[in-house]
């Protein structure tokens, strides 16, 4: 096996973590690798996994209007679509490999699982995606005066 | 069910105030953060039930085999059977118990072994310093510095309020460091290693504290990320 426990103990999410620690989630879920431009999430979809970036880079955006427009770039270390599987909506974005990269997939009753036994990452997963939401909040009112702002 | 007919059928259920130390009858050793002004530790609220939480749910515990080890940094490692086990002097300890996932459950009388009396049957060697407490559920540890373990009110409990300790709770026997937060209290306990250095356990490993002191500093000393 890779190094991949290794590797998660340095992500700032599971800061404290082990090594015995970080296997405990790697054998919860299911590693991937994805080719550049492979999709890995499709906006509608119905939410059934979240997935931990572990190595390489994606890219979360939504097509409108027939355009892709890229929302944001997640590296090594991010976690895309626990949103969807918390809230039991479909998913809010599409997910695409921008480079070769590595995932950690949990299903979405392995993640609940996960976050329902330990109340320490529960804590740490919805913190992090409640700044997410808080971010997109901030940069959709920035948008909204740049838009009402005379040029 | 009514809601009311659900708290009645909780024999563990605690409809009043918690007593005073003072008022508590028939027990050896009074847990000291009992006596504080505010036992309720900081980030932390009165929980008059007893949830249940665990890692794994709560394991098959075969009495007939059920053994307790004590092995690492003694002079006598040591193995009982359960019934040999519970014919070990006995102590009552009354005291609050403090869980990491903010309630606390005060006025608790708890009766077993103590930690002491192990320690000494053992012949613990000086250079002992932490103690990993081993437990039946799937390999499930968790480590706690040898002071807080030999506490006066440290116990390897079989008794809960004089009625033996429900599987779900921990049954036959469990661990109770009542001045740590209650993840270090190990259920399912099969035994104790007397290590020289600190090793973390199941959720220590996960960034639990190495330690867990609910009183402090800010609020408790919970996970080493926070």
């Amino acid at each position: 096996m890779d190094n991949h426990s290794q590797l998660m103990t340095t992500f700032p999410l599971f800061k404290g973590f082990t090594e015995n620690g970080t296997k405990r989630l790697l054998d919860a879920g299911e590693v991937t690798q994805h080719a550049p431009g492979e999709l890995l999430l499709k906006e509608g979809d119905t939410a059934e996994f979240v997935l931990l970036v572990l190595t390489g880079k994606l890219e979360v955006f939504v097509q409108r209007q027939g355009k892709d427009l890229v929302l944001t770039e997640a590296g090594p270390g991010a976690i895309l679509g626990e949103l969807a599987v918390l809230c039991g909506i479909p998913r809010s974005a599409s997910v695409r490999a921008k480079d070769a990269s590595l995932t950690l997939k949990w299903s979405d009753e392995a993640f609940r699982s996960l976050l329902l036994r330990d109340h320490s990452l529960s804590q740490r997963v919805f913190s992090g995606a409640l700044r997410t939401l808080v971010d997109k909040e901030r940069s959709l009112i920035d948008s909204l005066i740049a838009a009402q702002t005379p040029a | 069910m009514s809601f009311l007919d659900n708290l009645i059928g909780d024999p563990k259920y605690q409809a009043n105030a918690p007593r005073q130390p003072e008022e508590v009858a028939d027990v050896d050793i009074i847990s000291p953060d009992t006596q504080r002004d505010n036992r309720i530790p900081p980030g932390q609220s009165r929980t008059k039930k007893w949830p249940v939480l665990d890692a794994h749910g709560t394991p098959e515990v075969d009495l007939a085999t059920w053994s307790f080890e004590v092995d690492g940094l003694v002079e006598n490692p040591l193995q009982w059977s359960l019934d040999e086990f519970m014919q070990l002097p006995a102590v009552k300890v009354y005291a609050d118990f403090h869980c990491v996932t903010r309630w606390s459950r005060l006025d608790n009388v708890w009766g077993g072994v103590a930690t002491k009396e192990i320690a000494r049957l053992a012949g613990v060697k000086p250079e002992a310093k932490f103690v990993l407490a081993l437990a039946y559920d799937y390999g499930w540890t968790t480590n706690v510095p040898i002071e807080y373990f030999l506490n006066e009110d440290s116990l390897f409990a079989w008794s809960h309020d004089g009625q033996p300790i429900p599987a779900e709770h921990g049954g036959p026997v469990r661990l109770i460091i009542p001045q740590l937060y209650a993840w270090k209290s190990a259920k399912w306990v099969k035994g104790v290693r007397f290590l020289e250095h600190d090793q973390a356990g199941y959720w220590e490993e996960g960034g639990y504290h190495m330690r867990g002191v609910p009183w402090g500093p800010g609020d408790g000393e919970r996970f080493r990320w926070s």
